[in-house]
């Protein structure tokens, strides 16, 4: 009996300090608690914060370059969206061009049928057509 | 060499409009139906002509073509230039929309009197030919220039200071520009030299 509750007092005393740990490692590893006046504190291996503190650098430098990066990728997405938008690209040069050819093609279009149209008009009042003229 | 918008007054822009309307419903009227398809072409040329900036120094230069424009077409040369400048300016942002009136007139008038110009010195043989190109080619670009201080004179610009920086800025745009219409020129008159004349008729 004597020796359960000894047992049983050392299972609480344990998981108490495991619980101190657990919170001490939980937060971001911080020099001020750390020199805080405490037992609990100061049974902390010195090598384990170290540890954890680069631990921490570490991620948060992976995360400050993944972010860095996606940003860099966001501005270049930006960039290419302005040429896009206001910038000379090779598909509004061919419309451009595309634009100037039907325009032209059009005008042509009415020309023809115009002369087309002058000579029969005349060769139905005189009574010849066109080729005969010619 | 564009005059963006907001830059002229109210007033110039709207009667810069009304004369470009005028000009180009007479170049329209001076169309003859056979040389549709050239005009096509030429005009297809200025309008990527500007597009392609070359790097030169400290600046970049693009050609204009406003002389060979007009010795090529004649009278047509206006409409061209002015199809060409709006499309520019709806697609490129170049100048704006209210400018396009100005930006018509300040070359397409050049274009013009480089195709009196062009008709009246080409001669008959091929040197004469192709002096006259690198004239025009010349003198077209100048002229954009002296109408470009022009026009930004009406803006409260001082003509003089404006005339000598559009001047000085393009001096390597009209040798390059002298050179290629020169050899346009040379180059057509060997190959078909109908398509340089006739325009008197």
């Amino acid at each position: 009996m004597e020796n359960f509750r000894r047992g049983k007092s050392l299972l609480f005393s344990a998981i108490l300090f495991s619980t101190m740990i657990f919170f001490q490692c939980s937060g971001l590893c911080s020099i001020g608690m750390a020199a805080e006046p405490g037992a609990a504190v100061e049974k902390i291996p010195a090598a384990r914060q170290i540890n954890d503190c680069a631990l921490v650098v570490k991620l948060l430098k992976k995360q400050n370059h993944r972010l860095s990066r996606e940003l860099g990728q966001i501005k270049r997405e930006i960039a290419a969206l302005r040429v896009a938008v206001h910038g000379v690209t090779p598909s509004k040069i061919f419309g451009g061009i595309g634009y100037i050819l039907g325009l032209f093609g059009v005008a042509a279009m009415v020309a023809a049928r115009k002369k087309d149209k002058e000579p029969a008009s005349n060769s139905s009042d005189c009574g010849e057509t066109a080729e005969e003229r010619d | 060499m564009h005059i963006s918008d907001g830059v002229l007054p109210t007033n110039v822009a709207v009667a810069s409009y009304i004369v470009t309307f005028g000009l180009a419903a007479w170049s329209t009227k001076k169309v003859k139906p056979e040389e549709l398809s050239k005009i096509a072409v030429v005009t297809s040329s200025f309008f990527v002509a500007s597009l392609f900036h070359v790097p030169l120094g400290p600046t970049s230069v693009h050609l204009l073509m406003g002389g060979l424009v007009g010795a090529l077409l004649g009278p047509a040369a206006f409409i061209s230039i002015t199809l060409g400048i709006f499309l520019q300016s709806i697609l490129f942002q170049f100048g704006g929309l209210t400018a396009v009136g100005a930006n018509s007139l300040m070359m397409g008038v050049p274009a013009l009197i480089c195709a009196g110009l062009f008709q009246l010195i080409r001669g008959r043989t091929l040197l004469s030919n192709t002096i006259a190109g690198a004239v025009v080619g010349v003198l077209g670009t100048t002229i954009s220039a002296i109408f470009l201080a022009l026009l930004l004179t009406t803006a409260g610009e001082d003509f003089v200071g404006v005339a000598k920086l559009a001047l000085t800025a393009h001096v390597p745009v009209i040798i390059i520009e002298g050179f290629v219409s020169a050899f346009v020129i040379s180059f057509l008159f060997r190959v078909r030299p109908e398509l340089l004349g006739g325009f008197r008729s």
